[in-house]
């Protein structure tokens, strides 16, 4: 794993109040126990810390932790700033 | 001596076009896999009020049928459900009954219906079940168990006399929210309102330090909880509200709860919420046309603040708030323009969330009493349809079909994942430009 999807996975954890060791690369954030409304606020803390913004048309695809994972490499990527 | 605690869980819908709509909306599925996953407050609250020396069971049942083999381990089964699943619950005290073990029934059909209940248990629950219980198990001891029990005084019940539920007997990993009550009760007497009048009619607040103290018991066993407040009307009392909410920051939380849209009118009070950890809001607002709204509750409070409506949830959400707007649909004032209306509104209030629901006639509402005595009833006994979303009545300005093809086209309209993602993006960068929440 590397540092980014660690550091995404801490973000996970932190905003969706889970434990780190439950979080794995293909979970979906439902099975989980994070609903909606917790996802939502997942990928704005994942927004300003990377200082990116998730276009509308990508947030649907965006219910795993590996999608949510290339979203964000993907807006990272655009800036030119990948980690 | 064991009992067994049950409770009819989930969401049901009998409407086949509209279940097979449903599968295909993201929001409608969401909320309803929500409401599924939540515990029965009321059943830890009686498991709370058992004497010590009493085993109890905290049972929930999704579907009686597939229950093959009935657990027989009980001297006593006290049975809760609402009106959509009553038919099953009677179905599953036959059964217990039949295998010999006394039921006991009680929630909030029940009330309203207790003469039938009685049929199908040996006793009926009127009323709230912290004073009820401890009489009940006292009389099942001595063998005397009363065919009902009601509460002399509604709505008197103290609730800062109120137990602490039995949370521990609820696997953390079933559930992804958990239920606290702080108030019965709501001074808006809508008519069609199966809630807030049941246990008398005023309203009734929880002291602060006695919610805390529940949430802080949760916290043992889920260390950042999603509360769902198990209230009508949460933020009545400003200066409750305020206090309660300056004493939940410390906790880091995340909530959900149901209020009026008079939480709009105070910014101290939103800021409050959102830094305690408030996600969303439901609100009640029922409709957007002035005929439709007019004589909803009895002082016209709803009807009074719908110009203001749109206003106030622009201040909600822009606290970093999302609101659950919720309305009904087939009012009496509502022609079929209203689910064009109700479209347009929710487009212009950019809620993150809607939910429109047909109106229903649950037993025991003034609503209930209006439409019979008016003959609008569609048949007699529908409650297992009072889910919502089945029509049980003949509308006054539209018919049946116009009423339910209007119902179809709304759901179809609002929970696409087109405008859900839409106004996701919308709260998200309202709260991208806010402080981190519990500063």
């Amino acid at each position: 794993m590397d540092e980014l999807e660690q550091e995404i996975i801490d973000t996970i954890a932190e905003e969706g109040a889970i434990d780190k060791s439950e979080i794995k690369l293909d979970s979906n954030l439902y099975d989980l126990g994070i609903d909606s409304l917790s996802s939502l606020e997942i990928l704005v803390a994942l927004e300003n810390k990377y200082d990116i913004t998730i276009a509308q048309n990508r947030l649907k695809s965006v219910n795993s932790v590996r999608e949510i994972i290339r979203a964000v490499s993907n807006q990272l990527k655009k800036k030119g700033t990948g980690i | 001596m064991k009992v067994g605690l049950m409770a009819l869980s989930g969401v049901r819908v009998r409407n086949e076009k509209l279940v097979k709509l449903g599968v295909t909306l993201p929001q409608f599925v969401s909320r309803g896999r929500v409401i599924a996953q939540l515990p029965s407050l009321s059943l830890l609250i009686i498991a709370s009020v058992t004497p010590d020396d009493i085993e109890v069971d905290y049972v929930e049942v999704p579907d009686v049928s597939q229950i093959k083999e009935l657990n027989l381990d009980y001297n006593l089964v006290a049975i809760t459900s609402y009106s959509a699943q009553i038919y099953e619950a009677y179905e599953l005290a036959d059964r217990y009954k039949e295998a010999g073990i006394p039921v006991v029934i009680g929630g909030t059909h029940v009330i309203a219906e207790p003469e039938e209940a009685k049929k199908y248990a040996d006793s009926v629950v009127i009323g709230e079940a912290e004073p009820l219980w401890p009489k009940i198990i006292k009389d099942f001891r001595n063998g005397s168990l009363q065919p009902f029990y009601k509460e002399e005084h509604p709505g008197t019940y103290d609730l800062a006399d109120s137990p602490m539920p039995r949370y521990d007997l609820l696997e953390p990993k079933n559930y992804n929210r958990i239920t606290v009550q702080t108030s019965r009760g709501c001074p808006h007497d809508c008519e069609f309102c199966a809630g807030s009048k049941l246990f008398g009619s005023g309203f009734r607040q929880k002291p602060v330090d006695l919610v805390i103290r529940e949430i802080n018991k949760i916290k043992e066993k889920w260390p950042k909880p999603f509360i769902e407040f198990a209230d009508d009307n949460t933020f009545v009392d400003k200066k409750w509200s305020k206090d309660f909410l300056r004493a939940l920051i410390p906790l880091e939380i995340k909530w959900f709860t149901e209020t009026d849209i008079s939480v709009a009118d105070d910014e101290e009070l939103l800021t409050l919420m959102y830094h305690s950890g408030c996600y969303q809001l439901l609100i009640g607002l029922e409709s957007t046309n002035r005929v439709s709204l007019n004589g909803i509750d009895t002082h016209n409070w709803k009807l009074k603040r719908l110009d203001g409506y749109l206003a106030a949830i622009n201040r909600i959400q822009s606290n970093g708030i999302t609101v659950n707007g919720c309305f009904v649909v087939g009012l009496d004032g509502d022609t079929p323009s209203i689910f064009q209306e109700i479209r347009g509104f929710i487009e212009k209030a950019k809620f993150l969330e809607a939910q429109v629901t047909v109106l229903t006639p649950y037993p025991g509402t003034p609503l209930y009493n209006r439409l019979k005595s008016e003959g609008r009833l569609l048949k007699d006994k529908y409650w297992d349809r009072c889910t919502l979303f089945d029509i049980n009545f003949r509308p006054k300005n539209m018919s049946i079909e116009e009423l339910e093809k209007g119902l179809l086209w709304l759901f179809g309209e609002i929970y696409t994942e087109k405008e859900y993602l839409k106004r996701k993006r919308y709260y998200m960068d309202i709260i991208k430009k806010l402080p981190k929440r519990g500063k």
